[in-house]
């Protein structure tokens, strides 16, 4: 089968505009986590979140649109997209370029296009509110494409002129991490030479507020305490958006093309709880199996892995349930552990991505970012290694988790290519 | 010729921030619609919107465009854009437009003439 590598990613996030902006946060454990007043008069009760500096996307119409100077978007290919639709096409400028690749090279046939995000719930509920003002007449042309599931996919397949596999992945928070791990798949099985996973997401009080409905969202004020991944007294996670883009490519496709690979991903595995279909299993089994699987896949033992990119939502369900489940399996040798989202925020269908990136970001610049905000270890992982500061340290893999609804749980394994 | 309801309740702040990224011009010609509307006014409003939802590869100035200038053929305006461009104008003007009336104009003209004739005025 194809060895799998990374060529190019790409990060849009409240950590800043590009990769190096990241990995300069995950240095100094700078959080993007800002209060957050959407609606300045009302009293909301949730506080905190991770908007993306520099963009403006608070209009419901692409031609409202703002972002970086520096970034070269034409606007017209925003038309009809979903407003996390602009942070992907950011983090796709950024992965094409370090993965060496031109615009019209997806068009091979041999390209494919793996994507993930929630769709819109703010286009789907402000259009269908305006259709039903209208009595059901008019809607807009373009409502469905701008919001459904499916939404990165439609485009970006136009956009790059995909004509080999496109899709979309919708496993909640394991979404894109998803994606990567079939992106990983095809590209074995020979199937394609590359694809171009993206994962984004809107921050907007209609993505966000549903889940202060389940007790999930942080209600704390104070930005470098209210996310406290695997903390005695987490509270829950504060949202973030964003995009994140890379680009998978068979090893020799990438030495066909005579790029460096950044990483390797060496495995990955999924499992899921059988349980419920919004809390994880208290003892975290699925999680556990999906660790081993991708152990297994990777040909690797616990020993062999130095960090660990975790899940780490900062919600008391789920914390606890990672902890156990790295706790059987780290048991005796604990790498070091974090939760990158304790600085970026939890990006929902975006996080398996963005950590990917994060994790391989890590494996090359040779540091252990440290947990962020983390006082009082949960009882869960008293044993568990989490370093409270970032360390410069060589990685030989790093693990990223991720678990969604439905007790989706998927883990890769990023080694050097 | 009356100013379109949906315009008048408007105000000059709120049409702006209903077209903020337009062009300028484009949002000076629905504001001047607003304040004093004739067939005129009301044709260089529908084009200077009509204009952002050209292809890229089609960009360019309509001012001068002739009536007889086709949507499709001449401007390479696809039946979404079509429908885009005439949405945006239902939520600026407040004028009703159904996608498959606009999917019967053919020229710059036809255009013209619907939104008059919704306006009950003469497009002479």
């Amino acid at each position: 089968m194809n060895d799998v590598v990374v060529t190019g990613v790409g990060l849009v996030s409240s950590l800043g505009t590009n990769a190096a902006d990241a990995l300069d946060a995950m240095r100094h454990l700078r959080t993007g986590l800002v209060p957050w007043h959407p609606l300045p008069d009302t009293n909301l009760p949730v506080t905190i979140a991770g908007p993306i500096p520099g963009f403006d996307v608070s209009g419901l119409d692409a031609a409202s649109w703002s972002w970086p100077d520096h970034l070269p978007i034409d606007r017209s290919v925003l038309r009809g997209m979903p407003p996390h639709g602009l942070y992907a096409m950011a983090a796709l400028t950024e992965a094409m370029a370090q993965a060496n690749l031109a615009p019209d090279a997806c068009r091979d046939g041999r390209t494919g296009l793996y994507a993930a995000s929630g769709g819109s719930p703010r286009l789907t509920f402000r259009r269908l509110a305006a259709m039903e003002n209208n009595a059901w007449q008019r809607g807009h042309p373009l409502g469905v494409i701008s919001s459904v599931a499916g939404t990165l996919n439609f485009h970006f397949a136009a956009i790059l002129g995909i004509r080999g596999e496109s899709c979309g992945f919708v496993s909640a928070c394991a979404s894109s991490a998803h994606a990567i791990g079939y992106a990983a798949d095809s590209i074995r099985l020979g199937r394609q030479d590359r694809i171009v996973v993206i994962g984004a997401e809107d921050l907007c009080l209609e993505s966000v507020m549903p889940f202060h409905g389940m007790g999930a969202l942080t209600t704390g004020s104070d930005p470098a305490l209210a996310m406290r991944p695997f903390d005695r007294d987490r509270s829950g996670f504060a949202a973030t958006g964003g995009a994140a883009v890379l680009i998978l490519e068979s090893s020799s496709s990438a030495r066909r093309r005579h790029v460096t690979p950044l990483a390797r991903l060496a495995g990955w595995g999924q499992a899921a709880d059988g349980y419920h279909p919004a809390a994880p299993h208290p003892q975290g089994i699925g999680l556990a199996d999906a660790i081993n699987l991708a152990l297994a896949d990777a040909q690797s033992s616990p020993a062999d892995v130095d960090y660990i990119n975790a899940h780490g939502t900062g919600t008391p369900a789920g914390d606890a349930a990672e902890a156990l489940a790295l706790s059987r399996i780290f048991n005796s040798s604990c790498p070091p552990i974090s939760s990158t989202k304790a600085l970026t925020g939890h990006g929902l269908s975006l996080a398996g991505a963005m950590e990917a990136v994060l994790s391989i970001l890590a494996l090359r610049h040779a540091i252990i970012p440290g947990q962020a905000h983390l006082t009082h270890p949960l009882p869960e992982g008293a044993h568990l290694n989490f370093p409270r500061l970032t360390t410069s340290h060589p990685i030989r893999s790093a693990l990223n988790n991720s678990s969604g609804f439905g007790g989706a749980n998927v883990v890769h394994l990023f080694t050097h290519a | 010729m009356k100013i379109p309801e949906g315009l008048e309740r408007r105000t000059e702040a709120e049409i702006r921030e209903e077209l903020r990224g337009f062009p300028p011009p484009a949002i000076d010609a629905v504001v001047s619609l607003k304040s004093g509307t004739n067939p005129a006014s009301l044709r260089a409003c529908l084009l200077s919107v009509l204009e952002f939802y050209l292809p890229q590869a089609a960009r360019r100035s309509l001012a001068d465009v002739p009536d007889s200038a086709r949507l499709r053929e001449d401007l390479a305006l696809d039946s979404l854009a079509l429908a885009e461009a005439a949405f945006k104008l239902d939520e600026v003007l407040g004028i009703p437009v159904e996608t498959r009336e606009v999917g019967n104009l053919a020229t710059v003209g036809d255009l013209h003439a619907f939104f008059c004739a919704r306006l009950q005025s003469d497009p002479s």
